[in-house]
């Protein structure tokens, strides 16, 4: 067998054994339903964990998160709980997995709380009083 | 082309056409996407051996940052490249997070899980073979090889991307790590 020939060989066995399991395509099918039209998009300006060394790290730190679109920020540490402050908007935060939504309050400071599952890859939609919206890219806590 | 393909209401097979019209929501146009790439980021995932739970997370993260930057792909033709590395940057989260919640108590098995694969699927027994050769590989070759798997397979152009390796050694590190693969296999009884 020749490289090529060697390489279509295991193309072959690898669609056998390993192909893409439907709940897979199924899922990437859906996640156009989660394009947004109407709100701003918050990007990720800082993210502790990108930056952080991997030895002085422990599983007590707790991961901190910006995100900023316009006058808005979005400042979030991760521990046991997802802790947020909102600044810039006053209003109500959807806390969206690509399975789901929960609502959370902003306290009178703008800060809020959720609770969201292990590795789970969510955003958050803040909507203003004044009915205007901003959503943060995806994130896996 | 485009013309002939909206009057008989096929899809493109534009890159370029296919995110514009999914950044309208066709859904069509994005599945298509999704037929092209899926295979690709599942050995992407599969090529840092993750489990099918792990490697399904990575996928799907990857297609949610596609939808979220649909308006942004400069380069529609290489957007292989787009999602390979970040298919890739997820790869690298996931498993740092997992070093990170990993404890001693867990059993060793659950924090190195092999990928999940029935090879009792394959009849002939060279093929049974092979796949185990190509398990023994070393992380580098073996990654490598499982995204040149893809079907389609990438460009060496993508490859090099995705895999943030230089170009000029996709050629050579694709010779070696087959090489390495042959003689894995004639070991075998």
């Amino acid at each position: 067998m020749n490289e090529d020939e060697l390489l279509q060989r295991l193309r072959a066995v690898a669609s056998e054994v390993d192909g893409v399991p439907d709940h897979v395509n199924l899922a990437a099918e859906a996640a156009l339903g989660t394009r947004r039209l109407d709100e701003e998009l918050a990007e990720l300006i800082a993210d502790s964990a990108e930056h952080t060394p991997q030895l002085v790290r422990d599983a007590s730190d707790i991961r901190m998160l910006s995100f900023r679109a316009g006058a808005v920020g979005i400042e979030i540490e991760i521990d046991d709980r997802l802790r947020g402050l909102v600044t810039g908007a006053r209003g109500t935060v959807t806390i969206e997995t690509p399975g789901g939504t929960t609502e959370a309050e902003l306290d009178e400071r703008g800060w809020f709380t959720a609770d969201i599952p292990e590795a789970a890859t969510v955003r958050l939609k803040i909507t203003a009083d004044d009915g205007t919206g901003v959503v943060t890219s995806w994130f896996t806590r | 082309m485009t013309m002939i393909a909206a009057q008989f209401g096929l899809v493109s097979d534009d890159n370029g056409v296919l995110l514009a019209a999914a950044a309208r929501g066709d859904q069509a146009s994005w599945n298509e996407l999704v037929r092209k790439y899926n295979a690709l980021l599942w050995s992407i995932a599969r090529g840092f051996r993750l489990s099918t739970e792990d490697a399904s997370d990575v996928v799907q993260n990857t297609w949610l940052r596609l939808v979220e930057n649909l308006d942004r792909i400069n380069q529609p033709d290489r957007l292989a490249a787009w999602l390979g590395t970040s298919a890739r940057r997820e790869c690298l989260q996931l498993l740092k997070r997992n070093t990170k919640t990993t404890t001693v108590e867990e059993l060793p098995e659950l924090r190195d899980p092999a990928p999940e694969v029935d090879t009792s699927l394959l009849v002939d027994e060279r093929d049974h073979a092979l796949w185990q050769a190509v398990q023994r590989l070393s992380d580098k070759c073996y990654q490598l090889i499982r995204v040149l798997m893809a079907d389609p397979p990438p460009s060496y152009a993508d490859v090099a991307e995705m895999l943030g390796m230089p170009v000029g050694s996709i050629g050579p590190n694709r010779i070696r790590c087959l090489d390495k693969l042959r003689k894995q296999v004639e070991k075998l009884p």
